[in-house]
């Protein structure tokens, strides 16, 4: 025996959490320090008088079946999932319409082919200013196109309905480069073709009047095109009518 | 892995008993208890033998539980103006001395005398319990059963000056 146990010593005991060497010594030391015994005792007392009243203390608390619980954690995810499902959606929603607003705005600001209507009007007077290629073959002046535009369409063939080709003029825009192909009829009417990148937007099938001219426009995956007519000659009737069909 | 239903039936009466003596409030022992069991079938704990599963259950939920109550009562005071229940043994009505004077006692000294006086939980069991270090649990079990003897033997001695968590 060297020191005696310290009070957490005791207690530890007390509990069963003391080692038998431990044990052994603390009941040799309690044996001959009834004081020190009485002490244990006395806690001994207390906490099974506390259990006991604890016992006899009825007090009807509501004790809810297992499932219960079970159902109140289902209700909760559920919960959790439609919450974020809502919160999905609201996002998805929120984003399609914001996207849509943009293109809604850019078609309300932007005059939607203006720069076709405006290039048609440039170079309907041949005599100021004049084409960058001459070319009455639809071979030369596909072959000219095609270098500036990688996967667009060929300026078409008009002949049925009695234009022929006059020539190509390239273009800059902010979005890269355009093109205008002139077309002629008999009475000497032009019509213009224009191709230019899609950006700002994929332009809807449509058309539209501005002055003297018609614009009738469409866009495939990498460009959008127009057809620009002018409004005083029924000449471009049929073709007109041939345009808006085929893209429609 | 998941509570099973006789699990959940057999810890309930320690939940209870445990839930009521903390609160002293029986309304606030059954929220507690159910609030307890719903986040336990939500996260089940990694080593689960029927006596690590209680301590499991007791920590953190009831704990935790207790001290967003005592916040919670703090803030209704402060913006009510008036001084919340914050002592509800009025609300549950104790016939016996012994547990009339038990329901006195500090919050941490109910809380540490339950789970190894009455629960039989070990120092260790108690210390993950609390989040607190063996020797802690020690001292601390070692004043409050002092102070639970002094009760009982009806020498009333003041609370130490030691605010409560």
């Amino acid at each position: 025996m060297t020191l005696p146990p310290d009070e957490h010593d005791l207690h530890a005991w007390m509990d069963g959490e003391t080692d038998e060497a431990t044990s052994k010594r603390i009941e040799h030391y309690l044996a001959q320090n009834p004081a020190a015994a009485a002490q244990v005792a006395g806690w001994r007392r207390d906490a099974q008088q506390l259990r006991q009243a604890m016992q006899q203390q009825h007090v009807q608390l509501e004790s809810p079946e297992p499932h219960y619980f079970r159902r109140q954690v289902r209700q909760q995810r559920q919960w959790k999932l439609a919450t974020a499902f809502a919160l999905v959606l609201a996002l998805s929603v929120g984003g399609f319409t914001g996207w849509q607003m943009k293109e809604s705005q850019m078609l309300m600001t932007h005059q939607p082919m203006e720069d076709a209507v405006q290039a048609y009007k440039l170079f309907d007077n041949s005599a100021v200013t004049p084409m960058d290629v001459v070319a009455t073959q639809q071979t030369e002046l596909t072959r000219w196109v095609s270098r500036y535009f990688i996967n667009g369409h060929q300026p078409p063939n008009l002949e049925q309905y009695g234009f022929t080709l006059v020539g190509g003029r390239l273009i800059a825009t902010a979005q890269g480069p355009a093109a205008l192909i002139m077309y002629q009829g008999p009475s000497g009417t032009r019509v213009g073709w224009y191709i230019r990148p899609l950006s700002p937007v994929k332009l809807p099938h449509g058309e539209r009047q501005a002055d003297d001219v018609m614009a009738q426009y469409w866009s495939d995956e990498h460009y959008n095109y127009a057809l620009v007519t002018p409004m005083n000659s029924a000449a471009v009737n049929g073709l007109r009518k041939a345009v808006s069909q085929a893209t429609s | 892995m998941q509570l099973t239903d006789d699990q959940i039936r057999q810890v309930m009466p320690h939940l209870q008993r445990f839930a009521l003596w903390l609160t002293r409030n029986p309304h606030s022992a059954e929220d507690l208890v159910q609030n307890c069991l719903t986040k336990a079938l939500t996260r089940r704990p990694d080593n689960a033998g029927a006596e690590s599963l209680r301590a499991w259950l007791f920590y953190r939920q009831f704990i935790d539980g207790e001290r967003r109550r005592k916040r919670y009562m703090k803030l209704l005071s402060f913006f009510t103006g008036e001084e919340a229940l914050s002592d509800s043994s009025e609300s549950l009505a104790i016939a016996d001395d012994t547990l009339a004077l038990f329901a006195t006692l500090p919050t941490e000294y109910r809380v540490i005398l339950l789970l190894v006086s009455v629960e039989g939980l070990s120092y260790k069991e108690v210390a993950a319990t609390l989040d607190i270090p063996t020797g802690t649990v020690m001292s601390r079990l070692s004043r409050a059963r002092k102070m639970l003897h002094e009760k009982l033997e009806g020498k009333v001695t003041p609370l130490p000056l030691r605010r409560l968590k």
